[in-house]
């Protein structure tokens, strides 16, 4: 019963995943990234690596609401690895996430959920 | 592409004026055990040993605000979610209304039966304790006690402050049963050494590694054999919610939410003050001295919150309602160990004040509910403003004192109305 009630459970995740069409999308800057699924995070290239690495862990509803300015946010990451657990991001990785959480969840918060 | 933004939307507006709806609300309360069970696809052999009310915890996880009513989702790992002020109507907050704040994940299991409470460190008799035990070896008491988070309001800092963007609901004054603290740290016997206490419960950190804990915060020892804090089993007369610490938690009132560690499972008395998970650097700590918005605080010059200031909430009229030319106003004040001594409304942004009846608090650390009668001279848009004062004489502030992690917001609460 149990395993039935998993192999159900897996059928339809693999539904709701495939109802996400691979995207590539390219910022001003020639940024660019595949996207399939980034939960509440704005659009953008940098958002599946941030989606991914950081939904490891915790949600992107806490990221959503965030509006720090790079510095902060590289401060956040560096707590996430020193003290939350998170390994350690190759440098050129780091830099795509910093740059995508300091464009759309920056001070202002063009992008936060609470906004909307 | 779908667009997932509008799931988080539509809840974070003050849902103001839209009618809840009794069905959706009557059916988590009316469902027992078994017809929970059923939805999630399984039967629940002992349904009928558990308490009125209990969410069983499996399903607590699927559905991270299951047993609540009209809560705002802030996050669902952790979860987070606080309740819209004019929800918060009651006197005593019902289960259903009382705000989440999770720094994990919910333990594996929340078993009363099983459950058991360490008292270790500077003691003089270690204890491990059940909560039969608690219940058979302490004077069980049932207390009605305030908890805030010590982040709510932080979406009103600019520049942002990190963390959940608390508006103002995370705020509640539910109704415990338990024990005091002070009466099971005597049993334990406290050596004079003893300063602080150290909690630790049996939430889960979110990486999964068993060796970290989400949160392990602590209260100095005065606090801690004060008579408003306790170790609660019972909440509005049930088995506590799994979101809300079940089955054993601390409450202690009128301190940072921090401080009333849920899935309570160790207190360690300590001859240092606390240094668990979040007890330093920059966590539940405001600056020692004033410092602009947006100033950088090295950690060593910051210090550990303690009691909650002065603080009000009008539960009525909602923010957004229309009214008549006349309405009764009302809400809750409350501030941590002390008492409120008056509360005004303003119709006026702030330029007339009139008193409004005030209530004593009904046990020490509930907070104080309040009313008061007002007139709009014509027809159009007010704001009505609440501000107390407590009994040193401190006045909840209009604008925001700043601070980097985003603490303390005790501002005015404001709710506009149309009235015709």
């Amino acid at each position: 019963m149990k395993k039935f009630f998993v192999a159900t459970c897996g059928f339809v995740v693999a539904l709701a995943a495939s109802a996400w069409a691979e995207e590539l999308v390219t910022d001003d800057q020639g940024r660019s990234e595949v996207i399939y699924d980034v939960g509440l995070l704005h659009v953008a290239p940098g958002a599946q690596i941030t989606y991914d690495y950081c939904t490891a862990c915790h949600s992107e509803m806490i990221i959503a609401q965030q509006g720090q300015d790079r510095d902060g946010w590289d401060e956040i990451l560096v707590w996430m690895v020193e003290d939350m657990g998170m390994f350690e991001l190759l440098e050129e990785e780091r830099e795509q996430i910093l740059d995508y959480l300091a464009t759309y969840y920056g001070e202002d918060r063009p992008f936060n959920v609470l906004n909307q | 592409m779908k667009d997932h933004s509008t799931d988080i939307s539509e809840t974070s507006v003050t849902d103001v004026t839209s009618a809840e709806s009794p069905a959706r609300r009557n059916f988590l309360r009316g469902a027992s055990l078994a017809t929970m069970g059923a939805l999630a696809g399984m039967t629940v052999p002992f349904h009928r040993n558990a308490p009125a009310g209990l969410v069983p915890a499996a399903f607590a996880q699927d559905d991270p605000l299951a047993g609540k009513d009209g809560l705002t989702l802030l996050n669902d790992r952790p979860v987070n979610a606080e309740t819209p002020a004019h929800l918060l109507d009651d006197a005593i907050t019902p289960t259903n209304r009382h705000f989440i704040r999770n720094n994990g994940l919910l333990p594996d299991t929340m078993d009363a039966d099983s459950w058991t409470l360490t008292i270790d460190g500077f003691v003089d008799n270690p204890l491990e304790l059940t909560i039969a035990d608690l219940r058979e070896q302490f004077e069980v008491i049932t207390r009605v006690l305030h908890i805030e988070c010590g982040g709510n309001g932080r979406s009103a800092f600019d520049p942002p402050a990190r963390g959940n963007q608390w508006t103002v609901g995370a705020v509640a004054c539910s109704e415990w049963t338990g024990v005091r603290l002070k009466d099971v740290l005597d049993a334990a016997g406290v050596q004079p050494a003893a300063i602080y206490t150290g909690h630790y419960g049996a939430d889960i950190h979110l990486s999964g590694d068993p060796d970290k804990d989400p949160l392990s915060r602590g209260l100095p020892i005065e606090k801690a054999m004060a008579d408003d804090v306790m170790i609660a089993f019972e909440m509005n007369g049930e088995a506590l919610h799994p979101m809300n610490g079940a089955p054993l938690r601390l409450v202690a009132a009128g301190w940072p939410g921090s401080c009333s560690q849920k899935w309570l499972t160790r207190i360690w008395v300590r001859d240092v003050v606390h240094d668990g998970e979040k007890m330093g650097g920059q966590s539940y700590r405001v600056p020692a001295y004033p410092v602009a918005p947006g100033t950088d605080v090295p950690n060593e010059d910051m210090v550990i919150m303690e009691a909650m200031p002065v603080k009000s909430l009008v539960t009525f009229p909602a923010n957004g309602a229309e009214t008549g030319l006349a309405t009764e106003v009302r809400g809750h004040a409350w501030v941590g160990d002390r008492l409120i001594e008056k509360l005004e409304v303003s119709i006026d942004f702030g330029a007339t004040w009139q008193d409004a009846d005030l209530d004593a608090p009904v046990n020490t650390g509930a907070w104080q509910n309040w009313r008061s009668n007002v007139s709009f001279p014509e027809a159009g848009y007010y704001e009505i403003w609440a501000r107390a004062t407590d009994d040193s004489g401190r006045m909840q502030p209009f604008a925001v004192d700043w601070n980097p992690r985003g603490y303390l917001n005790n501002t005015m609460h404001r709710v506009g109305v149309m009235a015709s």
